[in-house]
Order: C-alpha cells, then sequence, then structure tokens
C-alpha cells in the first residue's frame, strides 16, 4: 500500500464499504447457484461482481485480494461460456475463496497490508478444480491498469457511487460543480509530479470529486500531459484556475457544468457493462439506487444532537412565551411570540421525524448474512435446514442493528446447534427431515419485534428446574425464562459453534442493557423453540413523563408506565418492612421515590391524602412509584450518563429541558430489579 | 521593491547560475546555504520571501530543511529542486506544501517561472 495524497482516507474508506455489499451481494448470488445451478442472472452478477472487486482492489495495490477476486471472475467467465459446469466440490472452493476475500476485506479494515493472508491454497484449488492455470498472470496487464478508469465513448469517465454522492451533497451545499482540463506542458520532464502539484493545491480550496487519470496512484507518466478534474466549490472561476497557475501548467480551462451535464454525470453509472445488465435486469432496481445517497453515521449522529438541541432551545422559547403570557400588555408582541413558537414546535417534531427515517435501516441488512450463517453452520454440523426470512424490509435504527448483530447470530447458532435434531432423530420423531428455521421482523406499536423459531426438539423444562433450582409452583412458561438469567447454560458440553460458554444469559443481557429491550422464550417439547425480542425504535429519544421529586425533576419513559394513580392512605397496605399499594385488589410493591433516591425517610405515612403514584411494569413486575407532582409528558433526547453520577445505576440516561435543567431518567428495570433482589437497604 | 531570495544548494556552481539568473531580472539573492542545517539558520535570520531549496545536500537533506522550515513559517514558500528519477519525494514535498519544483537540469525560464508564479500566489 504506497499510495499518498490526501485522498486515500476517502478512497480507502469508500472501497471498504463498496466491497463490503460486493462480497454481501456476492454471498447471495452464490447461495442462489448452489440451489440453482444453471441461474444465469447468477452467474452473471457473479462475474460482473468479482470483476468489480479485482478492478477497485488492483487500483488500491490490495494485490492478493485484486489475484484472488482475478481467478474466481476466471472460473465464473469460464462457466458463463459453458465450459466450465458448477460441480459440487467447485462450489465449496468457490464459497472458500468468498471467504477469504472477506477476511481479507475485513483485515484491510483493521489496517492490515493484504499480502499478510495466505491466498496460494485456495486460488490453486480452485484452479484445479476448474482447469484453470493457478498463477498465469498475477498482474493486472491492461485494463483497469491503464488509466485506472473505464473511460466511455464520450471521453468522460463513470463516476462511482461515492462520488456520484459527492456531487449530490456538493448541490445541496449550494456549490458549483466544475470541469477543469489541464495539459502539462511538453516540456515538463516528469509529468505526474506537475499534475499532481495542481491536483493538491486544488484539493486545498475545492472538493475534488474526481480526477482522470487518477491522481492518488501514480500510473505511466506519458497519461498525465492532460488532467481532466472534477470538482465542486463556492468559491469564484478565478480562484480555481489561480491554483492552476505553477510552472508548465498550460491552457487551463475551467467550465461550470449546468444542470443538464450534471444530470449527465449523475446518470452515468460505474462502467458500461453494468448499465446494461442493469437496465436489462430491472429498470426498478435502478431507480431505486439513483435515489439514496450514502452517509456517513457520524454525521447523521451529528445532525441528531443538533435537533436535540433544538427541542431543548424550542422548549425554552415556549417557557418564555408562558413567562410573558403572564405579563399584562403588549399584546401583539405576545400573539406573534405564540405563533413563532408553535411554528417551531411544528416545524422541529417534523424535523425529528425526518431525521429519524434517515437513521432507521431496513432489518435486511442484518437478516441478510443469515442464508450464509445457516448454511455453512447446517453443513458442518450435517444437518438439513430450510430457513425462512419474512419482514425483511422492517426499518430499525441503525445503532440497534450494529449492537443487536451478535446476539442475533448467537440465538440462530443455538437452535442450529440444540435445537434442531439430527436427521436421522427427526425421522424416529416423523418430523421432516429438514429442519425448519424462521426470522421474522415487525414493528407493532412503538416496538420492534424479531423472533426466532425453529421447529427442534424444544428446551428440557426439567434440566432446566433442575440446574437453576427453581420451585415447583413456578410454571413450566416461567421456568423456561430462567435461560436468560445471568450465569445459566444447559449444555455441559460446549460445541464450537454455540460460542463456547457465552449463552443465552449473555444474549439477553445485551438485549435488555444495551440495547433497553425485553427478550422471552416459548419453547414446547419435542415441537420447538421460539424465541421474541421486543426493541424500542430507537434509542436516543424517549417519550417520558418528567415527575418531581423532593424539589428536582426526574423523567421515566411513557413506554415502562402502566398506570398514574391517585395513592390516598387507605390504599397502602404494609407487608413485613415493606409497604404495597392495593392496585385494583391486587398488591404492587409501593416505593416513595424521595427515599429511593435520598436515603429512607422516618414517617412512612404520605403525607397528604392523595399522592401521585406512577405504576410502571417491567417483565420481572410491577411497582408503584410515589413521587411529588406529574409536570408533563415530553419527548426527551437521552444522552449517556456517566457511571460517577450513577453509582446504583438506577438512571438509564440523562436530558436537558428547555430552562437548561437536568433530568435523569430513571432506569425502571432496574429499580424492579432491586425490589426483587432484596430491596433498597442493601445499597 | 525587489523580492528576497534565499538559495540553498550543496554545489557552488548551482547557486552562482541560479543568482546570476535570478539577479539579471531584479530579484535580491538574501543569503546562500550549502546544507539542510545552514538553509534553516539563514531562514530564521533572513526570513526571506522564497526559498529555493536542493533536495539532495549533506548535512540533514532538503525534504527535512524543508519540514523545518514549515514548521518556523507555515506560510513560506519553498521551491524544490530534485533531479529525475525522484518522483516520489518531490510527490511528498507537494503534500508538505511546496510551491513548485524544478527539475535539474534546468532552463533558465524554469526557474523564473516556477518563482513568479509561487510569489504570485
Amino acid at each position: 500500500m504506497s499510495f499518498t495524497g490526501l485522498d486515500d482516507k476517502k478512497l480507502l474508506r469508500a472501497f471498504l464499504e463498496e466491497s463490503e455489499e460486493l462480497v454481501e451481494k456476492l454471498n447471495d448470488n452464490l447461495l442462489q447457484l448452489e440451489k440453482e445451478a444453471g441461474n444465469a442472472d447468477s452467474i452473471n452478477e457473479v462475474f460482473r461482481l468479482t470483476h468489480s472487486l479485482k478492478s477497485e482492489s488492483a487500483l488500491l495495490g490490495f494485490t492478493h485480494l485484486s489475484e484472488l477476486a482475478h481467478r474466481l471472475e476466471d472460473v465464473f467467465d469460464s462457466i458463463r461460456a459453458e465450459t466450465l459446469t458448477l460441480s459440487r466440490p467447485l462450489m465449496d472452493a468457490i464459497f472458500s475463496a468468498a471467504d477469504l476475500i472477506h477476511e481479507i476485506i475485513s483485515r484491510i479494515s483493521i489496517g492490515q497490508i493484504d499480502a499478510q493472508i495466505e491466498t496460494r491454497t485456495v486460488i490453486e484449488e480452485l484452479a484445479q478444480l476448474a482447469g484453470l492455470e493457478p498463477g498465469a498472470e498475477p498482474e493486472e496487464p491492461s485494463e483497469a491498469s491503464s488509466t485506472g478508469n473505464d473511460v466511455s465513448d464520450s471521453g468522460q469517465v463513470p463516476l462511482k457511487p461515492f462520488q456520484r454522492s459527492q456531487i449530490i451533497e456538493a448541490r445541496e451545499r449550494g456549490e458549483k460543480i466544475y470541469m477543469l482540463h489541464i495539459r502539462v506542458s511538453e516540456e515538463a520532464e516528469i509529468k505526474y509530479p506537475r499534475a499532481y502539484l495542481v491536483f493538491n493545491n486544488l484539493e486545498l480550496i475545492t472538493n475534488v470529486i474526481q480526477t482522470s487519470p487518477i491522481m492518488t496512484i501514480p500510473q505511466e507518466d506519458r497519461l498525465y500531459e492532460r488532467l481532466s478534474i472534477l470538482l465542486s466549490s463556492e468559491l469564484p472561476a478565478e480562484r480555481i484556475t489561480a491554483a492552476c497557475a505553477v510552472d508548465l501548467i498550460e491552457e487551463p480551462q475551467l467550465e461550470a457544468l449546468d444542470q443538464a451535464r450534471i444530470d449527465e454525470l449523475l446518470s452515468s453509472s460505474e462502467t458500461g457493462e453494468q448499465v446494461t445488465l442493469r437496465t436489462s435486469r430491472s429498470g426498478r432496481s435502478a431507480r431505486i439506487e439513483s435515489t439514496s445517497v450514502r452517509v456517513d453515521t457520524n454525521k447523521l449522529n451529528e445532525i441528531w444532537q443538533l435537533v436535540g438541541e433544538l427541542t431543548i432551545y424550542k422548549a425554552q422559547l415556549s417557557q418564555l412565551h408562558d413567562r410573558l403570557s403572564r405579563q399584562r400588555g403588549n399584546e401583539s408582541i405576545k400573539g406573534e411570540v405564540e405563533r413563532a413558537s408553535d411554528s417551531l414546535e411544528r416545524i422541529t417534531a417534523e424535523m425529528q421525524q425526518a431525521i429519524m427515517g434517515t437513521r432507521m435501516v431496513p432489518i435486511a441488512v442484518l437478516f441478510n448474512k443469515f442464508p450464509r450463517l445457516v448454511r455453512d453452520l447446517s453443513r458442518k454440523l450435517g444437518k438439513n435446514v430450510e430457513l425462512e426470512i419474512h419482514g425483511k424490509d422492517t426499518e430499525i435504527d441503525r445503532t440497534i442493528v450494529e449492537v443487536l448483530s451478535d446476539p442475533l447470530t448467537h440465538i440462530i447458532r443455538n437452535s442450529l446447534d440444540h435445537g434442531l435434531e439430527e436427521p436421522e432423530e427427526r425421522r424416529q420423531r416423523n418430523k421432516a427431515e429438514a429442519g425448519r428455521i424462521a426470522i421474522s421482523a415487525q414493528q407493532q406499536g412503538g416496538k420492534i419485534v424479531i423472533e426466532v423459531s425453529d421447529d427442534g426438539r424444544g428446551l428440557d423444562v426439567g434440566k432446566i428446574r433442575k440446574k437453576a433450582g427453581i420451585a415447583a409452583d413456578v410454571s413450566d412458561e416461567e421456568a423456561v425464562q430462567y435461560i436468560f438469567s445471568p450465569g445459566f447454560s444447559t449444555k455441559e458440553g460446549v460445541t464450537d459453534l454455540s460460542g463456547r460458554g457465552v449463552g443465552m444469559d449473555v444474549v439477553a443481557t445485551r438485549i435488555r442493557e444495551d440495547l433497553k429491550g425485553e427478550v422471552e422464550v416459548r419453547s414446547e417439547s419435542g415441537s420447538g423453540t421460539l424465541i421474541r425480542i421486543l426493541l424500542p425504535l430507537t434509542l436516543t429519544i424517549l417519550h417520558s413523563l418528567v415527575i418531581s421529586c423532593a424539589g428536582y425533576y426526574y423523567a421515566i419513559p411513557v413506554q415502562d408506565i402502566k398506570e398514574t394513580v391517585k395513592v390516598s392512605a387507605q390504599n397502602i397496605g404494609i407487608e413485613g418492612a415493606s409497604e404495597y399499594y392495593d392496585y385494583e385488589g391486587q398488591k404492587v410493591a409501593l416505593l416513595r421515590l424521595d427515599s429511593v433516591l435520598f436515603g429512607p425517610t422516618d414517617e412512612n405515612t404520605p403525607a397528604a391524602q392523595e399522592n401521585n403514584g406512577v405504576v410502571v411494569e417491567q417483565r420481572r413486575g410491577s411497582v408503584c412509584l410515589l413521587v411529588d407532582e406529574l409536570v408533563e409528558e415530553e419527548d426527551l433526547v437521552i444522552k449517556p450518563i456517566s457511571d460517577l453520577l450513577n453509582h446504583r445505576r438506577l438512571f438509564s440516561g440523562v436530558t436537558v429541558l428547555g430552562d437548561g435543567r437536568i433530568i435523569f431518567i430513571l432506569d425502571t428495570a432496574r429499580i424492579i430489579e432491586i425490589i426483587e433482589t432484596g430491596g433498597f437497604d442493601g445499597i | 521593491m525587489a523580492f528576497r531570495v534565499l538559495l540553498a544548494d550543496d554545489l557552488y556552481f548551482m547557486r552562482m547560475v541560479q543568482k546570476e539568473v535570478l539577479e539579471a531580472k531584479g530579484f535580491q539573492i538574501v543569503g546562500e546555504a550549502s546544507t539542510g542545517t545552514e538553509a534553516i539558520a539563514k531562514y530564521k535570520e533572513l526570513r526571506p520571501d522564497i526559498v529555493v531549496l536542493d533536495i539532495t545536500m549533506p548535512e540533514m537533506n532538503g525534504l527535512e530543511a524543508m519540514k523545518r522550515i514549515f514548521a518556523l513559517d507555515p506560510d513560506a514558500k519553498i521551491i524544490i529542486c530534485s533531479a529525475i528519477g525522484q518522483q516520489n519525494l518531490i510527490v511528498n514535498a507537494i503534500n508538505a506544501g511546496i510551491k513548485d519544483f524544478i527539475v535539474k537540469p534546468f532552463k533558465p525560464e524554469r526557474l523564473l517561472s516556477a518563482i513568479n508564479k509561487a510569489l504570485q500566489g
């Protein structure tokens, strides 16, 4: 990796993003081919994907990756030409090669050089099975090497997706798009550094989108006699041409592109080959692609935070309005402030909705990994498995997707490894020999529901009871939930698949603590297991009830609240050392929030006849919290809270109100957990 | 007012040629250096408008001297003298912020043109 220049990181990042997508599509198509070896669409698609991967990685100097992709491309070229058929061993070798490509890309993404991974064995195996020469031409002699770009007939190099999005973003920033042509004088003995000097000058003051030939990796020197640079800038044209004012640079020609030219650029695709493939396959997918833009998650988070701050000022303004309206006079100003405040409120709400939309991604990004996972595992285990996936389009917060990936993978591995029986056992039980695993996602109200079910043997309730020492009066339904309690694991011998000792308890902790979600299991002996995960739509905004207690304000997430009640002295009973509230004939533990937060008070009777109570409910149980006042319901933008301020972990986050007051968000699950495990005295 | 130039090259002959060319066009050569170390010291002392710096010099080469000068004065105007075959060094120098470069052997107008354009920018 010997490239220099300012653009490298950007280039590398774009490569990594794109290649990840390529690998995913590659896997999808290979799986398709495994089902249907003659599928011409998939064969063409794999050929195209490996071709792109080869060219892009060669461009960045990842020769091993490029070579591997090249071999695959050769194999699929032969398959396409029908001089080679896809045998089972060849398919396996192709999958190994695809895995290795994935491995190399992940290593590159953490900064390793691709040459550190051994590719020879896989390449040779592939070549042998395909009857091709293994090492005929390790380096690319022609094609992408001449200019590094495939130039179309019109002379315009087609844009890469990230370059296209750069244009769109630049337009949104109100910048002009320019095409700059320069010539390096014949007198220049070496042309590349001279072209580079101009390129560098431009990079310093404008946003260079594309150059032809490419600048970041030197090509043959004579190619740099002419250089075309596509850039965006808000600077006047003279400033841009001034950047070309160095020795031996001739005739800089700067052209501001009009909308028609920009549209033309945007409609050009990566390679001519792809254009034909895409349009012939379906016009619809091409259209969807052209309307989406790749955005850095950090940028989205930044916008999200900013809108969060906007809501603070919105609240501040409406409070100012309240104060103003209590004063006499200035009626016309009051009206105007009210209207402005209302409009701001409406727009902020809409903005939150819109930005929330950008944070959401279809859960397909996660689910699409599973066919491959299931295939590999089932072959390793000698089990025959059919996988069903539903609700791929369900949208979910991207931060949740990242955290959810591991636990969900673990659940699926468990189903395969422990849930589904061996083929022999299934035959004996009169079940279809192929086991079934279904993964689904859907939105229900304010929650995302994800289910993983299998038609395997189900959980061994007896064993769970014995291991966890569960009392006889606990129902089977309740007992199976113990697989989620810390330290629990039913299987004695750990196979290498289920993740060595990491059990469902760890899965549950991640879902509950990191995702603020819930997980539950249903199981029927002999006929299968279902794991249901409930997740909030997003982690960063929470519709909450603000309450006051001992002069401070706190918030309780509305999703945790069952009801707000008036608690009078006669509804309160005492059982042992603790109080309970008689809630429609049921005894609900009663907690005075002030004593939870500030230590026990002397008297146990409520000061007033009527007290405000908030009944909160979690899977573990319910509690009625006695508070001073119910203040208001609000959408709060939650920020994480430092452990220093939260040593008892009673809070799940913190937020800032319109008037600058800081509000802690109560972690009701934790409060209930403390009650269930012995109360507040010990902490 | 004449622009003030610092010349740094280990070859006396080279500096002489450059000096002649530049003085003929009204530039003022305020100092000369024959090593990288000397170039830095002279830059600090004289604060010239522009430096013509040879890449290959004893006691700290031109690139190292260039970096130190930029550390002293981020707005320093530097032109590098290089030879064919030093493309990578030139690209590094461009990234570091030089205004232009000249490839040896060079014609007088190359030096003049490079310096004039660099001083304009």
